[in-house]
């Protein structure tokens, strides 16, 4: 078994509570889970992915046509891995909608969200009934992204609190700084593998 | 069909140059059971027989592969791009991928030019509404700064207003002290003080006030025939003892002036004051001289110091409100506000200076001469001691001290004062008594004099009310005026003026109260004494030159032509009345000058006395053949 990273983390480890079914699956099990990230362009999508997956940062933006796909293993408790294979589909906007057969097969969404762009907030309806539509329930998180330029944010404390009240786990993250980066992909790993 | 071989095969030679297609056989356990195509343009490996392809293609995990699916542009290992299609086949899956890899970078480049214009358009909307809410902002912000600029002004108007009441019963009262003529010079010194810094801090509150009409843009020029002459004489007169008490020169050089050219007579009081008062204030050795002269429409006024100068860095600043130049007493007023009426009423104002030498301001104005010959009411200058005014007048104020001060004043020429303290009684003591005039404060209580006057007039009074106020507003004027005032005095009063005023109004509205037979009496009468007057004339011209101009007979003369004016003024004699007038002054000025009687003298009272005559005796003979 070979991973484009071999960086191994163990974040959920201690952090959750893994359901007997899954700890049943014994001694090195890896299960592989197709994830998406999904938002407007220039949110950083690519940017989380590179933080998450490579521990880099670039300051200079870089459209994503079509889609990269790339891996991330994590170790879960008693030798469980939960390999994620991270889809960064290109960037939409509100003139042109994601085209849905990359995220066919899909069992988890990152929605990313820029702090500085209500817009790209606003654009989470659409994207939200999209996968419904394409993918039946899925688990989803939201990362609000570019917490370290909050000084300049257009969404609010109400803002992320309506997104957790219609039932998406929301962080806010930076992938310039690293934070939460980490807890966002965990988060929605641990909805990967509680259903 | 060798032909069509050839071509089959070069076509094919292309598609796989242009597209490295990469073709895959997956069973239903994901194994590879046939791989057609280079792995390794794609950067992908060679399978084995065990491996689970989606290891190495990733994009195939999730899928379920019972149907087709397309995926346009999906990176491979080595960074390539292609299009993949997934195609069920049976139990099998054939897998194809075909590169994309040019294809993607002009997507790229387009697609990055479009975000980055599209990023930039947001960027630009959402500077744009932060300059608006920033206008908007600021806009406020000087909406308020402006309000509170406004209540400022208002309220160091109010003030102004305020502290001119007292001030005039200080100066008033000081007045009547020093007429009393005492021999304890420590006394008369202490009078002489008080009289000053009173004065002094008239002048201050009035610079204020005006800064705060300035700022509230409410100072209105009011143009009216003005005799320059007497002007810059009064302004002569009033600056000589002050020049004197500091041991330095002033004189005042005018060449020819036109008597009555149209100009606002206070405002061009009040810059030629503050700028004589500045020239001797900081003067310590030498002299201030004003100049003035005339020509096309134009007044030149110049005033000329030996002072200290001004730096050529602080002469534009001077101009400003509240500068002062270091160790210069002041409110730092009188410049800036000379300045914003030489402006307001057309003309401008230079200054050269040089320090340790002196300065020079010069002012040009726009005076335009006005037809007619007679100046609307000007006051005759008297020497109230002789005053008699055996009139019944009525002073309606709520302020004992200006109302003392009024009774005093008043008595002392033989007035008849009645007083009241608000607005209601004022109208009730007026309806009885019915006096000869009425001196109305505007701010009474009960009720305003505003409203006393009106309920006056609506009541049929119809002798003259002149409003006292401690407002220079014109607005207040303008309502005192249009209420039904006659006139408007602002307080602090200068009480020979308000007597004078009083004087020649009440001798107005005695002739014109009378029924129009009488009047017409009295007129012919008045023409019928022409012949008489000439002759009284003639006499009192030959005692003066037979006592060689005495005092007394000066007196007697001026006395004559004096009353001579007022009553030709009255019937409507006015080239009578203007003849008169011209000996009245020339009396007075001699009078009350130490001007020698010479020979200049002489020949100029015989000129204008000899043109007095004249007229009179026209106006005999035309009496006469009626």
């Amino acid at each position: 078994m070979r991973f484009q990273s071999t960086s191994q983390i163990s974040i959920l480890k201690n952090d959750f509570q893994l359901d007997y079914a899954v700890l049943q699956m014994g001694q090195n099990s890896i299960i592989t889970k197709k994830i998406c990230l999904l938002g407007n362009f220039s949110v950083g999508k690519t940017s989380m992915i590179a933080r998450f997956v490579r521990h880099t940062f670039s300051e200079k933006y870089l459209t994503t046509v079509g889609v990269k796909i790339d891996s991330k293993p994590i170790e879960l408790a008693d030798g469980l891995t939960l390999k994620l294979i991270v889809w960064d589909i290109a960037g939409s906007d509100k003139y042109s909608g994601i085209d849905t057969t990359y995220i066919t097969g899909s069992a988890g969404i990152l929605f990313v969200v820029d702090g500085m762009r209500k817009e790209t907030l606003d654009a989470i309806v659409g994207l939200r009934r999209c996968v419904n539509e394409s993918v039946g329930d899925c688990a989803m998180v939201c990362a609000i992204n570019k917490s370290d330029l909050k000084i300049k944010w257009e969404i609010t404390r109400a803002d992320i609190d309506g997104l957790i009240e219609s039932g998406i786990p929301t962080f806010k993250t930076s992938a310039k700084t690293g934070e939460n980066v980490e807890a966002a992909f965990a988060s929605l790993a641990k909805l990967l593998i509680e259903t | 069909m060798t032909s069509s071989t050839s071509i089959y095969k070069n076509i094919r030679a292309l598609v796989y140059q242009q597209t490295h297609p990469l073709c895959l056989l997956v069973d239903q356990t994901r194994r590879v059971q046939l791989c057609i195509g280079d792995l390794a343009f794609y950067g992908y490996h060679q399978f084995s027989d065990s491996d689970d392809c989606t290891d190495q293609l990733t994009f195939l995990v999730g899928l379920d592969f019972t149907e087709s699916i397309e995926l346009m542009f999906v990176e491979t290992p080595n960074a390539k791009a292609a299009h993949v299609y997934i195609m069920p086949r049976g139990g099998s899956t054939q897998i194809i991928l075909l590169d994309a890899s040019e294809q993607k970078v002009a997507q790229l480049n387009m697609q990055q030019k479009a975000n980055e214009l599209y990023l930039l358009h947001e960027e630009q909307t959402k500077t744009l509404q932060e300059m608006r809410i920033l206008e908007a902002e600021l806009e406020r912000k000087n909406l308020e700064a402006e309000k509170a600029n406004r209540l400022k002004s208002h309220f160091i108007a109010n003030m102004s207003h305020e502290f001119r009441t007292p001030l005039n019963t200080i100066i008033g009262f000081t007045d009547l002290m020093q007429q009393k003529i005492t021999n304890d010079s420590v006394h008369n010194d202490y009078l002489t003080a008080v009289d000053r810094g009173a004065k002094h801090l008239l002048n201050l509150v009035e610079n204020l006030l005006d800064q705060a009409q300035i700022e509230t843009s409410s100072i209105e020029i009011y143009a009216t025939e003005t005799d320059l002459n007497e002007l810059f004489n009064e302004i002569d007169v009033a600056f000589v003892s002050l020049a004197e008490r500091k041991l330095i020169e002033f004189e005042v050089v005018s060449s020819p002036l036109p008597n009555l050219v149209s100009i606002d007579e206070l405002r061009l009081r009040q810059i030629v004051v503050n700028l004589v008062g500045n020239a001797i204030k900081f003067t310590d050795n030498g002299s201030v001289q004003l100049s003035t002269s005339w020509s096309s429409g134009e007044l030149f006024v110049e005033v000329t110091d030996s002072g200290c100068g001004i730096p050529k860095a602080c002469k534009e600043l001077i101009f400003k409100s509240f500068e002062q130049l270091q160790n210069r007493p002041g409110s730092g007023l009188g410049l800036s506000i000379v300045k914003y009426l030489v402006e307001k009423m057309g003309g401008c104002i230079t200054l050269e200076s040089t320090p340790g030498s002196g300065s020079c301001f010069k002012v040009v104005l726009p005076a335009e001469l006005t037809r007619t010959s007679q100046s609307a009411r000007p006051l005759q200058k008297l020497d109230i001691s002789n005053l008699s005014i055996p009139a019944k007048l009525l002073v309606v104020e709520d302020n004992p001290d200006i109302l003392q001060l009024l009774r005093i004043v008043l008595e002392s020429v033989d007035c008849t004062v009645l007083v009241s303290a608000d607005g209601i009684d004022g109208v009730e003591k007026c309806l009885a008594e019915q006096p000869d005039l009425v001196l109305m404060d505007l701010n009474l209580p009960a009720m305003s004099g505003y409203e006393a006057t009106k309920k006056l007039r609506a009541a049929g009074f119809s002798k003259p009310i002149f409003a006292l106020s401690a407002s220079t507003s014109a607005d207040h004027k303008q309502r005192a005026l249009d209420a039904g005032c006659d006139d408007y005095v602002i307080k602090p009063f200068d009480t020979t003026h308000l007597l004078v005023l009083i004087q020649q109004v009440i001798n107005q509205s005695k002739f014109q109260g009378i029924p129009t037979r009488r009047r017409k009496e009295l007129n012919q009468r008045f023409e019928a004494s022409l012949n008489d007057k000439l002759k009284h004339l003639d006499q009192t011209l030959i005692a003066l030159r037979c006592e060689r101009y005495s005092d007394d007979q000066m007196r007697k003369l001026r006395h004559f032509i004096h009353n001579l004016a007022g009553s030709a003024s009255l019937y409507g004699y006015d080239k009578i009345s203007a003849s008169a007038k011209q000996i009245d002054d020339l009396l007075y000025d001699n009078l009350y000058s130490d001007a020698a009687i010479d020979s200049g003298f002489m020949d100029l009272l015989g000129s204008k006395t000899g043109d007095l005559r004249a007229l009179l005796m026209t106006e005999t003979a035309i009496v006469g053949h009626q």
